[in-house]
């Protein structure tokens, strides 16, 4: 590559060339414009068909196009106070501030910038437990929270605080009377998500907030799956405190918002990091102005294509899961059949390795569960909150569905990966016995 | 950018049509493009009808935007395309069955990813 670079050029310049143009015409001849190599090893020469979609969206064209500016032309630091470079930036930051703010419902004020839904999820969590910590001591969350929750949850636990992870039924919703039953005078907080991230349910957020409204607990849900995706409104909800993410709603990654209610009652929270005083003191550190503005722009395109996308995603979720059905007999949809964000399939494929599975569907980008486990193989443990017993949990897929996914690629993948499912079953000894009509629950395994 | 003024009659619109989808179009990914073409073909077949000038008008100047837009995306997203997708038609029936075969690059090293 640099040695073509080079002898071009030479030669070029030997020539004595007129003007500059030329001397770019003729590199352009000998070389063509090259961007930098991303596929690191690589088999294929084609990129998978993308259905992880649980796991990080693509970043929308038009998101990109508002953020480029920023990099390009319009590099100030948006708290820089003495010139242009700045006072731009800064306009640009509150603009996408009141994206975001509509697409939730509440006004600008109440939206903190942060990294991504993790560190909002921790700033919520321990940064409220710390600045109540005086009178009250007690948080519930539920089993099937994302790690950032629960981790959360664990070190508040080391100060001191009393937490209660509660159950869920077999759908993945949380039942509202246990609930009820668990909050004392000392419950400071409810945090419940809004959308799981591995089975997609939708937990009654209104029914969860109204609850705690009328006890007098706050109520934080980490919404990064379902904001942009579903109608999300904090008034209606009562929702107090409300965790968003930038990459799950087609805008970059490293950025997220957490919304913190003003007004009846106002919520006040001790931050995780400090410095500069940025955010209202909130959240310091340099607004990151390029990626605050995607995320502003993906909060207007998809409070602008809501009902498009909505009425897409549910269409082409319910052909999948139709699709499967039809085609194969022992397919499990994981979580509540209703009470879902469609957009994202959890199934299992009984008398089927999952890893094997995925193994063979190479031309399919896929998990098992969320991105953060899918190193180990331990079965997903919101799958084994559900009650889904190990062997099934092992055989779960998630399949994520998007604005960008195409009615072909669901064909594509319903062909595929129940044609590699009939011949993964068909050398299994288990499924043979299955079909032979041998009820497995009741052989006695022998232990070596 | 240019503003649009006076009444827009229906070869602008066709024209501003046709410009999108040929736009939409040129993305290097194979999702975006379905995308845009799917957008682009709901949005005019849902405004068709449309008979106060105002809202074409509104319409129009909207299209124009997102045309301008798409040429400058397109563009971006193929000098930085490397793989097409699996999907794209453009891929061949040959490829495809090469890539099905092959075993993929996935690393099963253990490591302690969060």
């Amino acid at each position: 590559m640099m040695k073509r670079l080079i002898t071009p050029l030479t030669r070029v310049t030997l020539r004595s060339l007129y003007s500059t143009a030329q001397v770019q015409s003729k590199v352009v001849q000998f070389t063509e414009p090259r961007a930098p190599e991303v596929y690191k090893n690589s088999e294929s020469s084609t990129k998978a068909i993308y259905f992880d979609l649980g796991a990080t969206t693509p970043v929308d064209p038009r998101v990109l196009d508002r953020m480029l500016p920023l990099y390009t032309d319009m590099y100030g630091n948006p708290h820089s106070r003495t010139h242009e470079y700045g006072w731009n930036s800064e306009a640009q930051v509150e603009e996408a501030r009141r994206h975001v703010a509509d697409l939730i419902g509440c006004t600008s004020k109440e939206i903190v910038f942060t990294s991504g839904a993790t560190e909002s999820n921790n700033t919520a969590i321990k940064g409220v437990a710390r600045f109540y910590k005086k009178k009250k001591n007690h948080i519930i969350t539920t089993q099937t929270e994302h790690k950032c929750v629960l981790d959360s949850c664990r070190h508040l636990e080391d100060e001191g605080f009393t937490i209660t992870y509660l159950p869920v039924k077999q759908n993945g919703l949380i039942d509202l009377d246990l609930l009820e039953q668990e909050i004392t005078d000392k419950t400071l907080l409810v945090s419940v998500m809004a959308v799981n991230n591995e089975i997609g349910v939708l937990q009654p957020l209104k029914d969860i907030g109204q609850l705690c409204r009328k006890r007098g607990v706050l109520f934080h849900t980490d919404a990064a799956q379902a904001v942009g995706k579903i109608p999300v409104n904090v008034d209606d909800m009562c929702i107090d405190l409300l965790s968003i993410s930038g990459h799950k709603l087609y805008g970059p990654k490293g950025i997220g918002a957490l919304y913190v209610r003003k007004n009846k009652p106002r919520v006040r929270l001790a931050p995780i990091i400090n410095g500069g005083g940025q955010e209202g003191g909130r959240r310091s550190g340099t607004v990151p102005s390029p990626l605050v503005v995607g995320l502003g722009e993906a909060c207007r395109v998809a409070k602008q294509d809501l009902e498009r996308d909505a009425k897409y995603v549910k269409e082409l979720s319910k052909y999948m899961i139709e699709g499967f059905r039809s085609r194969l007999d022992h397919v499990i949809l994981n979580g509540d059949e209703e009470q879902r964000y469609p957009g994202i399939v959890n199934i299992s494929f009984a008398y089927v390795e999952g890893e094997s599975l995925l193994m063979a569907l190479n031309t399919v980008a896929l998990s098992s569960g969320s991105a953060c486990t899918s190193a180990s193989l331990e079965p997903s443990y919101v799958l084994r909150a559900l009650g889904v017993s190990e062997d099934l949990a092992h055989t779960s897929l998630r399949f994520g569905i998007g604005r960008f996914t195409t009615k072909k690629e669901v064909d594509y993948v319903l062909d595929k990966c129940s044609f590699e499912v009939e011949r993964l079953r068909e050398m299994s000894p288990l499924y043979e016995m299955v079909k032979e009509g041998i009820d497995l629950s009741e052989v006695k395994w022998e232990h070596h | 950018m240019s503003r649009v003024q006076g009444a827009i009659d229906k070869s602008q619109v066709l024209m501003l049509y046709r410009n999108l989808l040929k736009a939409g179009n040129k993305f290097a990914d194979y999702n975006f493009r379905e995308y845009a073409v799917r957008i682009t073909k709901e949005d005019f077949r849902n405004n068709q009808n449309d008979t106060d000038g105002k809202a074409v008008e509104k319409n129009y100047q909207y299209g124009l935007d997102q045309l301008q837009l798409m040429r400058r995306q397109s563009t971006i997203n193929q000098m930085y395309a490397q793989k097409m997708s699996f999907m794209d038609p453009r891929v061949s029936d040959d490829i495809r069955k090469k890539d099905e075969m092959s075993v993929g690059s996935r690393t099963n090293e253990e490591d302690d990813e969060h």
